[in-house]
């Protein structure tokens, strides 16, 4: 049955295929602009000496990403045909646009922002503005160019060249005991998750291989090969424990249960900016390669729908949960942000059940409604994080409730923006947090999954406990404290937050126009 | 467009523009403020007015008049957008909302000393705009989020200016009510995916009473769906026994809140029980009326008790307010007990038009006493009679409207109520319910004894203290009569609003009640080979004998040979099928619409049931084949 020679060859043969040609490289022509992007950061640091330079040289690079990002909505770039990555089955796209990249580049835009105000901040000048930059372009690049694989060894080192990034930026302050902390923490548990799928694939590999069909060999790692592999052999424990290990990786991405475990500590220990690049681009990332990575484990998608399903749910209820006693706020958020990754997830799923019972319409619309979460997600917690980042304290991973005590007296505006953002996290209309939500329930409605609506309900309700509970702390008390010194709310700054507050409650609007446009 | 419905769209975007001026209220003078709030209560209590002077010759949609729609706001292919209108049942609701409001706004501008009064100012009108959306907004959605959207100001009002112990009751309340609110919005999901709003105007008031005109069948479990509405909706109406919520948020919050709240936002879903749930559901209603009775038993027995022995005067009112939803759901509840006789959702109307205005009225005169003596602890006063005559006057008045007594509008919601009870089991219960005439009086007369008669018992108000306490002032005054106006007009000429409550309920309600309607006696087709049916629309539930309640006629009543049913799904020839009486069962039918040779399961849908087959065992014979009614929807998969 094991044709060793013959696989060994198709190896050879993938790498020689991978010789990049002409086509190819217009198709990553997003990549590679933003890798250029990176370097050029670093060389900017080198050649601007003077600070006017330093800051023309970061004013470039914010401007080249804003061009990109109107370049990806208006859809400049190339955008791969659906029959070119997937072979097996759905994939998303949104006409011309490839969504993903336009969120990446808005996540890598915000957090390259928030940066300059957390190194601003005591404590934090250990963190270098380039080498920040560098990585954080360095990331987006190789996750848009993941969500273009359609082979597991690409994916994997993709994943990879991701996951190093966003170590060395978890550690990036070097000052700090708690981001070193963090930053060892991340590269273990990145390890760890980055060792389970690499044997989800090999194992992958080797029933693809073992299975023998001519059709299978040629080129045994693509997702294709994979898909048609299960096809054949849905019963294969080999593939089945294959599947589960590749998905438990992209959980690592996500923050899903069982994968969820690094989340509280790194998010309290990553400087804030990171944290924010973690929380959004990290999710986005991780939400987005769920989507074909069930495109090609479709064949197995009952066995795998309850497992997931149960992840999803126990992920709910144990943040919600555990986030009740939280007051630290980056703690918090993590937890919350995994709550919110449960709710994407069971959104994916209920949008895959669609798919799966044929209704194609309705499974894209659901898809949208999906996606749509992430993207108000991202809106959200921009603000909370740009109001966190500017908090008295030197420290910023030991903010907590008690910080917040009379904000709304001393700084209304940081107290308006926070209470507009949580509340559209805890999904309060009119936010657009709500009508998001309201979203995913339509697709859990649509798909029939009654229990994980009732779930959901109910890890709402407790997560009101928690999210006003900061509410709370931010427009109370203050009375007797001194007055605080906030970062002070540069013009610029002060238009932004008003614009995402009120961004808050229109986008519920615009909401509309994007779901009556599919 | 017409002139009506803009009026009605000012009217509820009035008091939210205000609160947006409220912004700039750093750079206003305090004088300005009060001007843009004033203005902000005042527009919709006369657009109100003007509305309900043209609603009778207004033209109407399906029984809404100022119909508006907006489908920019919306997914109309999801059957859902914007759209506003009154009916005989909102209006009177609107009108209240709009007249507690501007009392509560008076109110809430004569308070003096308050910290932030523009955010005070801005986070008043907003709850106010809430309210007025939910009763003028017709599209579920809408209706919602208008709640929801009063909720918010209720919190921060509560955060930031409550009473004792503020920070806990505002978490509290929030977590309660966003526990009803998220069952209320499961119920209400449920309900779309049953296929209430594929309608032509979506899922709103308008769409479903549509359906349910059309004889359109829910496909979905209605017991559940009724139950996840009514919980839901209880909870937010402090339904025993998801009430602890309600007494402390009134009694901590600032009093225009608790005007609004309890006067008016806590209407929200009783008026969704009635416009969607005893509207869509008569036979969820049927399913749970014994449940709806006890515990509606619990609010007026027990919580009445409890009320009974409160000697805080605002928390008296909270719990009374409690109490008081007790007959209002009983009213609704009365709807399935007699059998299809709509005067009893017309009475919960009209209570809740009268409760709104009375509990508002009591809460604003408790906070002129608490002006006066400094304390809401009623046995620390007394005697206030001989100084604040004028106060006593009205508290008295308050007091008689809110037992019910003759003269005010609650007696006509009340006794409309308990004469439509006459039917309920067992009969002993409907003595218990009148009891609450009985508690409240107690209460009442013992809070007005207590705080205005005898004497002063010098706790609260040393001797000194007594002789300047004044009479009732200008400021408060007006909102005191206007609340009392509206009470007494009603009182004396209820068809003020109660025609036009009639009207509605006679045309919407009357494909519920006739489901609902026992008396009728229902003749199944098969029972003796003929099919009988009605000519008109509604072809299943047959009238044998002449039945007053649910106005069938046995002159309308033929007989025919044939019955008609509709076939679809995986079947070669779907479509309607006519059938004799003696083929008129499911196997001869699939028979004739070629059936699937993959197809294992058929659904038979009719107006009291879903009927699921196994194809296979049907065929066998391992089920007894089906007797079909006219009207039947088969659905094979």
């Amino acid at each position: 049955m094991f044709q060793g020679a013959s696989t060994m060859d198709s190896v050879v043969e993938f790498y020689k295929a991978w010789q990049p040609d002409l086509n190819t490289l217009y198709m990553c022509l997003p990549e590679i602009l933003l890798g250029v992007l990176a370097l050029l950061a670093l060389v900017f640091d080198v050649v601007c000496k003077s600070c006017a330079a330093k800051r023309a040289a970061r004013g470039f690079i914010s401007a080249a990403l804003v061009a990109m990002f109107i370049c990806a909505i208006g859809g400049a770039f190339p955008s791969p045909s659906l029959e070119a990555i997937m072979a097996p089955g759905l994939f998303f796209s949104f006409g011309k646009i490839s969504i993903w990249l336009v969120l990446f580049i808005a996540c890598a835009f915000l957090a390259i922002n928030l940066s300059g105000i957390v190194r601003s901040r005591e404590g934090n000048a250990e963190i270098s503005a380039p080498a920040t930059t560098h990585l954080i372009l360095i990331a987006t690049a190789a996750a848009s160019l993941l969500l273009k694989a359609t082979n597991f060894v690409a994916f994997f080192v993709l994943l990879e060249t991701l996951t190093v990034c966003l170590y060395a930026l978890v550690g990036s302050n070097r000052n700090s005991v708690y981001s070193l902390e963090a930053g060892v923490k991340y590269l273990i548990a990145g390890g760890i998750s980055g060792g389970l799928m690499l044997f989800g694939i090999v194992l992958l590999y080797g029933g693809a291989a073992m299975s023998g069909a001519p059709v299978l060999t040629s080129e045994p790692l693509s997702y294709g090969t994979v898909f048609v592999f299960l096809t054949q052999n849905p019963e294969s424990l080999l593939g089945l424990a294959g599947a589960g290990l590749v998905l438990a990786g992209v959980m690592f991405k996500l923050g899903v249960f069982p994968m969820q475990f690094w989340i509280p500590d790194v998010y309290q220990g990553a400087p804030s900016h990171v944290t924010f690049f973690l929380a959004t681009f990290s999710k986005a990332t991780g939400f987005f390669l769920v989507l074909p990575m069930l495109a090609t484990f479709s064949p197995i998608w009952g066995k795998l729908l309850p497992v997931l399903l149960a992840c999803a749910l126990v992920s709910m209820v144990y943040a919600n949960v555990t986030a009740l006693g939280m007051r630290n706020v980056k703690r918090l958020l993590g937890l919350s942000g995994v709550s919110h990754a449960a709710y994407l997830m069971v959104g994916v799923l209920g949008a895959w059940q669609v798919a799966s019972s044929g209704n194609a319409e309705m499974a894209a619309l659901c898809v949208t409604l999906v996606i749509a979460y992430i993207v108000v997600y991202i809106l959200t917690i921009y603000p909370i994080f740009s109001v966190m980042s500017r908090m008295p304290q030197t420290n910023d991973a030991l903010q907590n409730f008690d910080d917040y005590e009379g904000l709304s007296k001393n700084n209304p505006l940081l107290a308006g923006t926070l209470a507009f953002g949580l509340g559209s996290l805890a999904g309060i209309p009119p936010t657009v947090g709500f009508i998001a939500k309201l979203g995913i329930l339509f697709v859990l409605f649509q798909a029939g999954f009654y229990g994980t609506i009732a779930v959901m309900l109910g890890c709402v309700v407790v997560s009101i406990y928690y999210y006003f509970g900061w509410f709370r702390a931010a427009f109370t008390g203050g009375e007797n404290a001194p007055a605080k010194t906030y970062l002070p709310v540069g013009l610029c700054s002060r238009v932004v937050l008003i614009a995402f507050s009120a961004l808050m409650v229109l986008a519920s609007l615009g909401y509309w126009c994007v779901i009556r446009g599919i | 467009m017409n002139c009506g419905s803009s009026l009605l769209q000012v009217a509820v975007a009035a008091p939210l523009v205000a609160a947006l001026v409220m912004v700039f209220s750093k750079w206003l003078p305090c004088a300005a403020k009060k001007a843009v709030a004033g203005v902000g209560f005042v527009v919709p209590a006369l657009a109100a007015l003007a509305l309900c002077c043209a609603f009778p010759c207004a033209e109407k949609l399906g029984g809404y008049a100022f119909y508006s729609s907006c489908e920019t706001i919306g997914v109309p292919s999801l059957g859902i957008w914007l759209q506003f209108g009154l009916n005989g049942i909102s209006l009177p609701l609107f009108l209240m909302a709009t007249i507690v409001g501007l009392a509560a706004g008076l109110r809430a501008i004569a308070t003096k000393g308050v910290a932030q009064s523009g955010l005070y100012y801005a986070v008043t009108l907003v709850m106010f705009g809430g309210v007025l959306g939910v009763f003028s907004a017709i599209d579920v959605f809408s209706f919602y989020i208008f709640h929801e959207f009063a909720l918010i100001p209720t919190f921060v009002a509560i955060l930031l200016w409550g009473g004792y112990a503020r920070k806990t009751t505002a978490i509290t309340m929030v977590i309660y009510l966003t526990l009803g609110a998220m069952v209320s919005l499961a119920g209400l999901f449920a309900l779309y995916f049953a296929g209430a709003g594929a309608g032509e105007y979506g899922f709103s008031f308008l769409g479903v009473a549509q359906a349910v005109a059309d004889g359109i069948v829910l496909d979905g479990n209605v017991s559940v769906i009724f139950a996840l509405l009514l919980f839901g909706f209880g909870i937010l109406v402090s339904l025993f026994p998801f009430y602890s919520w309600a007494p402390d948020t009134y009694s901590v919050a600032p009093t225009p809140i608790s005007m609004l709240h309890a006067g008016v936002l806590k209407k929200f879903g009783l008026y969704g029980l009635i416009q969607l749930g005893a509207l869509a559901l008569p036979l969820g209603l049927a399913d749970w009326q014994n449940w709806i009775i006890w515990l509606a038993l619990g609010n007026i027995v027990l919580i009445g008790l409890i009320t009974m022995v409160q000697k805080d005067l605002k928390q008296m009112v909270s719990y009374s307010s409690v109490m008081h939803m007790g007959p209002i759901f009983l009213g609704i509840a009365a709807f399935a007990i007699s059998g299809g006789d709509t005067a009893g959702l017309g009475g919960a109307v009209v209570l809740m038009f009268a409760h709104g205005l009375s509990v508002a009225l009591l809460f604003h005169l408790g906070q002129s006493v608490y002006d006066r003596t400094g304390t809401y602890d009623m046995t620390k006063m007394g005697g206030l009679t001989a100084k604040a005559p004028v106060l006593a006057a009205f508290f008295v008045a308050a007091t008689m409207a809110s037992i019910g007594l003759p003269g005010f509008a609650n007696f006509w919601g009340e006794l409309t109520i308990f004469t439509s009870l006459a039917q309920i089991q067992p009969t002993w219960l409907l003595g218990a319910i009148v009891l609450s005439i009985v508690i409240s009086a107690i209460y009442g007369l013992r809070a007005v004894a207590k705080i205005f008669y005898g004497k002063n018992t010098g706790a609260a108000l040393s001797d000194e203290a007594f002789e300047n306490v004044s009479d009732i002032t200008a400021a408060e005054r007006v909102p005191a009569i206007v609340l009392f106006a509206a009470l007494v007009a009603v009182g004396f000429v209820p068809s003020l609003i109660t025609k036009n409550i009639d009207a509605t309920l006679k045309t919407d309600f009357a494909p519920a009640a006739k489901v609902l309607c026992a008396d009728c006696g229902v003749v199944p087709a098969e029972t003796d080979g003929d099919a009988i049916i009605l000519e008109g629309s509604i072809p299943v539930e047959v009238p044998a004998d002449n039945c007053e309640a649910c106005g069938g006629n046995a002159d309308q009543v033929v007989l025919a040979k044939n019955i008609t049913v509709s076939v679809d799904g995986a079947v070669g020839n779907p479509g309607d099928f006519v059938l004799s009486g003696d083929d008129a069962t499911l196997l001869k039918v699939l028979e004739q619409a070629e059936v699937d040779e993959e197809a294992t399961f058929v659904v038979v849908l009719r107006v009291r049931a879903r009927i699921p087959v196994d194809i296979e065992e049907l065929r066998n014979g391992d089920v007894e084949d089906i007797p079909l009614e006219d009207g039947d929807k088969i659905s094979v998969e």
